[in-house]
């Protein structure tokens, strides 16, 4: 059996945003300056009751959102020197800040750095200007550039593009080009997502009424090949699937979700997975700055996978990396075969060519990782709860 | 008996009969207010809710008329559309006169009519009422007109009233009194007495209800139900008060309701004659007739865990409904099912719906079909109620179809819609009146099958619901007619064969395959999906294999959710149904039914 918590990485939620943008359906609030005091306060006393239960030393760190560059300088040292004194964090952890262009200026930047931020996700999504006002970011494709250059001048070793395909209107040629601007940036790691229409979000509502002409499925499945194959050629080949790194340049925290480590996460609507428990913090900002005010718990789902339902959801997650599930990795972690553990199962997928055995681990072939949810699907046990 | 009036409101759907019924029980004082609820006489929840009244049902009232007398009256109430006409057509022979409900602002429509003649056939004395006077659109003079070409009666005569506010209440029920003749019969001879409907009581079994024509019906006499063949002790005789409150005896002219530990109600007929075993009567009363579905479907329930429960809510359906049949068969792709009938589309409609709520049910329903008779080139007559019964094309020498004999009454500026209706659905054309100069009563023959798919539906829309019918059979008549087949990579798909007209099944063909080729997901292979008479194929499309299916984010935050949305999904699939190794969803069944002609 895995040890409880050796050592765990950190999530924190910084909820405000300037505004939300069409598609996203995150947990956000629209930026209210009066709330960010005593939100910046719930989030300490949060931290300190999270870290009294966790013993485990903190390997990674991450600030999402919303838009965590929202916080400036002074903010952001005070809250990472009250997640220090609350959380051991490893003098080498990869601590990672989520970061809009419009708000990256490069006196901001420096003062994160100096707070102990090593790594900075910058969210582009496209360099298309029309599709950004469609998307409607708050930034411009000129901005995205700045903001890089900010981070290279303030001393980001480490930066990361979020890039989308598959937008409204999108045509193969447009995303090429797109996506070799951000690779003429030369970022050391670039997420490239889908474009995912989420129900409740302006876009979903949009399409609905058949105002999105959407990228048919055949032409996402283009995109998506052509940006596996592209990246690798440009040197940075997937290492899971929507992330594209220069080797030894993955994101740590990221790859420890994949891996189904333990993890806190402080903020609402943040998700811990501690002792086998998976939880979710309230998503509203002003609920979970009274639950914390008021001496109560700001988690409001409890989830407890157990058995072959929790080893299903390692392997699920595992299949997501270009790495894969490695046999001995799997029977260290549950002392069990994984080829005898799921045998049903995994001779179905690999039958449909969706996974393969390689290199003593179990991985998407090419067709699987264009098709990663019928592999999915085929895993999952039929009591999934405990 | 001079004191009794056996009566009923006909009136075509929506006219008011069920409210104007309501006042008639309150006026008299059949129920207490705190008794009352709108529409009495309607127990159904679909009925109310649909507004019509799907079987009879009887209440006994008493009057003190003006003449100072004290009148027995006995409402009988009859079945409202257009697939009732047999059972319209016995509540009509129970009683001597009827109340003809005709809305002020609608005027006279399709049911009017054919109700209207019903009674007049059955030599029942007609009162017209002209009902929602109040209404802003109410043209009463207009409709007084209509009423006096349909029926002669002096437009002095036909009364006005209002019966949801409860005006001129009083001078229907005086009507009923002063105009409606009182029952004949003949106290001493032998019991003849007519079943005009039945239901299922829980602690009685079956009670019927009937009018005793001749002699007397009691408790505990050996009685005789002709038609049916059937011998037992009668058990409790009683009338509707409207509660059922028994009674020692029920003499002739009078109505009420008997019990004989029946259990089947199958074994009641409605139209059969009771008479005395002891003392049978020499004639029963004229008019019956053996009721037979002429419309069938598959219903299978969506999941098929849910075959056994379906089987239990037909049996308790079964109970109060003598109307439909069933029987199991299966379905390569949708498993365990059953076979039923119907007597027409409407009814097949309320039964499906009724499954489904009363019995909390998801169904799903197959193309309807009509009874086909086809002979064989070895000289057999069968009768098919399903496609895939019907003998291949080397086997077959020809094929009859049952045809209708449809009025349909329609404002005069919707004639040349409504007549295209008929046309595209292979009608030929007999006469067109003009009831008044503003509407049309048209007489067209359909094959039945043509108006068993969206026939009503499409005759509201096209004449902005100002349209109505109605119907009867008149027979078979040959056809030239193909078996249509739906192959899945080259599997049929059961289901979905339906039997049509030569000339329309290329069309039909090529409307499903694309109506499933937008319904079937993509899969692991490419679908292909043909429709073919035989072995030649008249329609064909593809879904191409599935390329992408992949989440693009999944972080800490997103774990749980997703797995939840793969569950889901993977419930969906569960639902699916497999047609060789294409999964088919459920949607794709009743595409047949969503093909818009």
């Amino acid at each position: 059996m895995e040890p409880l918590n050796p050592d765990i990485s950190l999530y924190v939620h910084i909820p405000f945003c300037l505004r939300k943008c069409r598609y996203c359906d995150f947990a956000t609030y629209p930026l209210r300056p009066d709330l960010m005091d005593p939100f910046l306060s719930a989030l300490e006393t949060e931290a300190e009751s999270v870290g009294a239960e966790v013993q485990g030393a903190v390997k990674t760190l991450f600030f999402g959102g919303g838009t965590p560059s929202l916080l400036d300088g002074r903010q952001m040292g005070w809250l990472m020197d009250a997640l220090r004194r609350s959380f051991n964090i490893q003098p080498q952890a990869e601590i990672t800040l989520e970061a809009n262009p419009e708000t990256a200026d490069e006196p901001r930047l420096r003062a994160y750095r100096n707070a102990g931020v090593n790594r900075l996700s910058i969210g582009a999504q496209t360099f298309d200007d029309a599709a950004l006002k469609q998307l409607d970011r708050t930034h411009s494709s000129e901005q995205i550039n700045r903001a890089y250059q900010n981070a290279r001048n303030a001393g980001f070793e480490n930066i990361n593009l979020d890039m989308m395909f598959a937008l409204p209107g999108q045509t193969m040629r447009k995303w090429q080009e797109d996506a070799r601007r951000s690779l003429s940036l030369d970022p050391e790691h670039l997420s490239v997502y889908n474009l995912t229409i989420e129900p409740k979000t302006v876009f979903h509502y949009w399409n609905r009424q058949g105002r999105l002409s959407l990228p048919d499925e055949d032409l996402q499945a283009d995109m998506y090949e052509w940006t596996l194959d592209e990246m690798e050629r440009a040197g940075y080949p997937y290492y899971e699937l929507s992330n594209f790194a220069k080797p030894g340049s993955e994101c740590e925290h990221n790859l420890r979700y994949w891996r189904n480590k333990p993890h806190a996460g402080i903020g609402p609507g943040a998700c811990g997975y501690l002792n086998g428990e998976r939880t979710a913090n309230t998503r509203g900002t002003r609920s979970y700055i009274k639950r914390i005010e008021e001496g109560r718990d700001p988690i409001v789902e409890r989830e407890r996978l157990a058995g072959k339902a929790a080893r299903a959801e390692t392997i699920r997650q595992g299949l997501r990396m270009r790495s894969g599930v490695p046999l001995t990795e799997y029977a260290r972690r549950y002392g069990l075969n994984l080829l005898d553990d799921f045998q049903a199962e995994i001779e179905q997928i690999t039958r449909l060519g969706l996974t393969k055995l390689a290199d003593g681990a179990l991985r998407l072939t090419r067709r699987g990782v264009l098709l990663a949810n019928e592999a999915f699907l085929r895993l999952l046990p039929e009591s999934a709860l405990s | 008996m001079k004191r009794t009036r056996n009566f009923c409101i006909i009136a075509h759907i929506d006219h008011g009969k069920s409210t104007l019924a309501d006042r008639l029980l309150e006026t008299t004082g059949a129920l207490d207010e705190r008794e009352m609820r709108e529409q009495a006489l309607d127990t159904m929840d679909l009925e109310r809710e649909r507004g019509i009244t799907i079987k009879a049902a009887v209440a006994r009232l008493s009057y003190a008329a003006k003449d100072g007398h004290e009148y027995e009256l006995n409402l009988i109430d009859t079945p409202g559309h257009v697939d009732f006409t047999y059972e319209v057509s016995r509540s009509l022979a129970a009683c001597e006169g009827a109340l003809l409900l005709v809305d002020a602002a609608q005027g006279i429509q399709a049911q009017t009519v054919s109700n209207a003649t019903l009674a007049l056939e059955q030599g029942l004395k007609i009162v017209p009422v002209v009902n929602k006077i109040d209404l802003p659109s109410a043209r009463i003079d207009l409709v007084l007109e209509e009423i006096e070409d349909l029926l002669g009666t002096p437009a002095e005569e036909i009364l006005h009233i209002s019966a949801k506010n409860g005006v001129g209440i009083e001078d229907a029920l005086e009507a009923v009194v002063q105009r409606i003749p009182s029952p004949s019969g003949d106290l001493n001879a032998p019991l003849k007495a007519l079943v005009i409907d039945s239901h299922y009581d829980t602690y009685r079994g079956v009670v019927m209800c009937v009018r005793v024509m001749d002699g007397s019906l009691r408790s505990k006499m050996p009685i005789r139900l002709m038609a049916a063949g059937d011998e037992r002790d009668s058990a409790e005789v009683g009338v509707f008060a409207p509660r059922m409150t028994p009674v020692d005896e029920l003499k002739a002219g009078s109505v009420g309701y008997i019990t004989a530990n029946i259990k089947d109600i199958r074994q009641t007929r409605i139209g059969d004659t009771i008479t005395d075993a002891a003392n049978p009567t020499a004639q029963p009363c004229p008019g019956y007739r053996d009721m037979q579905p002429f419309v069938f479907c598959g219903l299978y329930p969506s999941d098929s865990s849910d075959f056994s429960a379906l089987r239990e809510a037909l049996n308790k359906l079964r109970l109060n409904e003598s109307s439909f049949t069933y029987e199991a068969e299966t379905s390569d792709a949708l498993g365990f099912g059953f076979r039923c009938g119907f007597l027409g589309p409407l009814h097949m409609d309320i039964v499906r719906e009724r499954l489904e709520r009363e019995y909390n049910l998801t169904l799903i329903t197959t193309a309807p079909n009509v009874r086909y008779q086809v002979l064989t080139n070895s000289g057999d007559v069968l009768e098919i109620e399903n496609p895939s019964d019907m003998p291949g094309l080397g086997e077959l020498a020809s094929i009859e179809e049952p045809r209708a004999s449809v009025q349909l009454s329609v404002p005069a500026e919707y004639i040349g819609a409504a007549m295209e209706l008929c046309e595209s659905r292979r009608g030929t054309y007999r006469s067109l009146e003009y009831v008044t100069p503003t509407r049309a009563v048209i007489h067209y023959e359909l094959p039945l099958s043509e108006m068993v798919v969206n026939f009503f539906d499409k005759l509201k829309s096209s004449t902005r619901g100002y349209g109505s019918m109605s119907y009867e059979l008149i027979g078979y008549r040959e056809s030239d007619l193909v078996k249509l087949d739906i192959l899945l990579n080259g599997k049929p798909l059961d289901a979905l064969s339906l039997i049509i007209h030569r000339e329309k099944a290329g069309e039909r063909g090529r409307a499903l395959a694309e109506k499933l080729q937008a319904v079937i997901p993509r899969q692991f292979f490419d679908v292909s999906i043909q429709a073919a008479i035989g072995r030649r194929v008249v329609a064909r499309k593809t879904v191409k294999a599935i390329r992408k299916n992949v989440t693009a984010k999944c972080y800490g935050g997103d774990i749980t959710r997703k797995r939840k949305l793969l569950e889901r999904q993977k419930e969906g699939r569960k639902r699916m149904k497999a047609v060789g190794s294409v999964e088919v969803p459920q949607e794709a069944f009743t595409a047949a039914l969503a093909i818009d002609e």
